[in-house]
C-alpha cells in the first residue's frame, strides 16, 4: 500500500523542524546527502525513505535508488524506534528487521537525538524573556503538581481498598498466606513419601510370609 | 534544457487557446487574463479568504513548510501577486538570503508591494515579468513557487521549463495549484459551489461576476495531478511528488532540477 503523500509530508516537515533547531545537525545532515534510510511499516504497508540533505531530510514514498538501510517492524517498534531516538538512548529496540548499513541508521538517530531545544529561549521570541521564564515556570509548576496529584490520589485509593474496604491485601497479608501455602505443600509433600515408604515395606513383608 | 512539448491546453496546429470555457487567440489570452487581475487586484485577498472560508491561508502555510526554505537561499515567488508567499520566505531567509516577488500583472504586483511594506517588508524586489520567459539566469534560485498562477499562463509548458531553469541543480519547484477532487460526491459540491456561489460573490464583494466565473471555468480547464506531474518532468524536474489537500480541490506539487 503506497504512504500517503500527506503523511510524508507531515513526518517531513516535522523532522526538519526538530533538526532546524540545531545547526549542526543540518551540517551533519549535509553530510549524509545522497544516502537513504527505509522505514517499512507492516501492519501499514507505509514505507517512508528519508533522505537527509543540507536543510534537513526529505521524506517520500518511493525511492528511485535502493535504500542504504531499511528497517521493517510494526508501527509500534518504529513508534519505540522514535521514542528511544528522541530520548537519547542508543542502540536500536528489539523486533526490528534491520538490512544494510546499520552504521548509518545510527549515525542519523544520534543527530537526532543529539537536538535539544530550551523551551524558555523558543517563547522568549514571542513573548520576551521575564514573561517566558514565568510561562514556562508556571507550566513546570503545573505539570508538577498534576504529576504528583496523580501519584497521591493512586496511593490514597490503593490505601482505602487496602485498610477500609478490605477488597486488596497488604502485601505482608499476602507474602504470609503464600508462606502457609508452601508449609502445606512441603508437608503434604512429606507426608505423601511416608506413606509411599509404609506401602512399600508393607509389600516387602508380604512377600517374605511364606 | 530540452525544449517542452506543446501546450497541452493549445489545441495542436492551431493558434488558440483556452481562456475559462472560451477558445480565444493564444495573443488574446494574455490581455484577457491581465484584465481578470487588473480588475480583481483590490479585492483579491478578501475574496480569497470570502471564496475559500480562509483555508487558502493553510494551503500557503503547507507549501512555505513543504518549501523548507532556509536562511541564505535565493526564492523566487513566481505569480506572487499580493506576496503572501514572499513574505514569509523574506523572514526565512534572513538577511543572507534573497527573495524576489514576480508577476505579469503590475496591478498586483503593486498591490503585493503595498502590502509588503504594510508588513514592514521592504527588501523584496519586484520583477513585472512573465512566467514563461523569466528574466533570470540559469541557476538562478534554490527554491521557486507559483501559488495559484499557473492556471493563468498561456504556454504552461514554457513556464514550466522556465522555471526549471532558473533553479540552481538541486533546487525545487512548487506548484500550489487547484485541482480535481478526488471524490465524485465533492466534485458535484465543488461544481455548484463555483459555478454559483464563487461568481455571485464575486458580484457583491467585488463587483465583478465575469472575473470570478472566469476564475472558476480555468480552475476546471486547469490540468490534474497527474498530468501536471507529467508536464513537470517534461520540463526537467524530477522526483515529483503530488500533496493532495481538501480531498484534491487543491495540489502542491513538488519537484527538484537533478541535473
Amino acid at each position: 500500500m503506497t504512504t500517503p503523500p500527506l503523511i510524508c509530508a507531515t513526518l517531513e516537515v516535522a523532522l526538519n523542524r526538530y533538526l532546524g533547531l540545531e545547526r549542526s545537525a543540518l551540517a551533519e545532515c549535509s553530510a549524509l546527502s545522497g544516502r537513504s534510510i527505509a522505514l517499512h511499516t507492516e501492519d501499514l504497508g507505509w514505507t517512508f525513505i528519508l533522505e537527509p540533505h543540507a536543510g534537513g531530510v526529505r521524506v517520500s514514498a518511493e525511492s528511485v535508488v535502493t535504500p542504504d538501510v531499511r528497517v521493517s517492524a510494526p508501527t509500534l517498534g518504529l513508534l519505540r524506534l522514535a521514542l528511544r531516538t528522541a530520548s537519547g538512548t542508543s542502540g536500536l529496540p528489539a523486533g526490528l528487521e534491520v538490512e544494510g548499513d546499520t552504521e548509518l541508521l545510527e549515525h542519523f538517530n544520534t543527530i537526532l537525538g543529539r537536538v535539544g531545544f530550551d523551551t524558555e529561549e523558543l517563547a522568549s521570541k514571542w513573548v520576551g524573556n521575564g514573561m517566558a521564564h514565568r510561562i514556562v515556570g508556571g507550566v513546570r509548576g503545573l505539570l508538577g503538581f498534576g504529576r504528583s496529584a496523580v501519584e497521591r490520589l493512586s496511593m490514597d485509593t490503593a490505601e482505602y481498598l487496602r485498610e477500609e474496604t478490605g477488597d486488596l491485601a497488604r502485601s505482608a497479608d499476602v507474602e504470609e498466606w503464600t508462606d502457609a501455602v508452601d508449609a502445606l505443600r512441603e508437608g503434604t509433600d512429606r507426608l505423601e513419601a511416608r506413606l509411599a515408604r509404609i506401602e512399600a515395606a508393607m509389600d516387602e513383608g508380604q512377600s517374605k510370609t511364606p | 534544457m530540452s525544449k517542452p512539448p506543446p501546450a497541452p491546453d493549445a489545441i495542436p496546429g492551431s493558434v488558440t487557446t483556452h481562456f475559462g470555457f472560451q477558445q480565444v487567440p493564444v495573443a488574446e489570452k494574455q490581455r484577457r487574463v491581465r484584465g481578470v487581475f487588473s480588475s480583481v487586484a483590490a479585492k483579491y485577498d478578501v475574496m480569497n479568504d470570502l471564496m475559500s472560508l480562509g483555508v487558502h491561508r493553510l494551503w500557503k502555510r503547507f507549501v512555505i513548510d513543504l518549501a523548507g526554505v532556509r536562511a541564505g537561499e535565493r526564492v523566487l515567488d513566481v505569480a506572487g501577486g499580493t506576496g503572501d508567499l514572499a513574505r514569509e520566505f523574506r523572514g526565512l531567509v534572513g538577511a543572507s538570503g534573497l527573495v524576489v516577488l514576480s508577476d505579469i500583472n503590475a496591478e498586483m504586483l503593486g498591490e503585493g508591494r503595498a502590502r509588503l511594506a504594510d508588513r514592514g517588508v521592504l527588501d523584496v524586489p519586484l520583477a513585472l515579468a512573465n512566467a514563461e520567459q523569466l528574466p533570470f539566469p540559469d541557476a538562478s534560485f534554490d527554491c521557486i513557487t507559483i501559488g495559484f498562477g499557473l492556471r493563468n499562463v498561456t504556454d504552461k509548458d514554457r513556464a514550466l521549463a522556465a522555471m526549471a531553469r532558473a533553479l540552481k541543480p538541486g533546487g525545487r519547484l512548487l506548484v500550489l495549484e487547484f485541482s480535481k477532487p478526488l471524490n465524485a460526491g465533492l466534485a458535484k459540491i465543488y461544481d455548484q459551489y463555483s459555478f454559483k456561489l464563487l461568481p455571485l460573490m464575486g458580484r457583491l464583494v467585488a463587483k465583478d461576476a465575469a472575473s470570478y466565473r472566469y476564475l472558476a471555468e480555468s480552475i476546471r480547464m486547469h490540468p490534474d495531478q497527474s498530468t501536471l506531474k507529467g508536464m513537470m518532468e517534461a520540463a526537467g524536474l524530477g522526483r515529483v511528488q503530488v500533496y493532495n489537500l481538501t480531498g484534491g480541490i487543491v495540489a502542491v506539487h513538488r519537484g527538484y532540477r537533478l541535473d
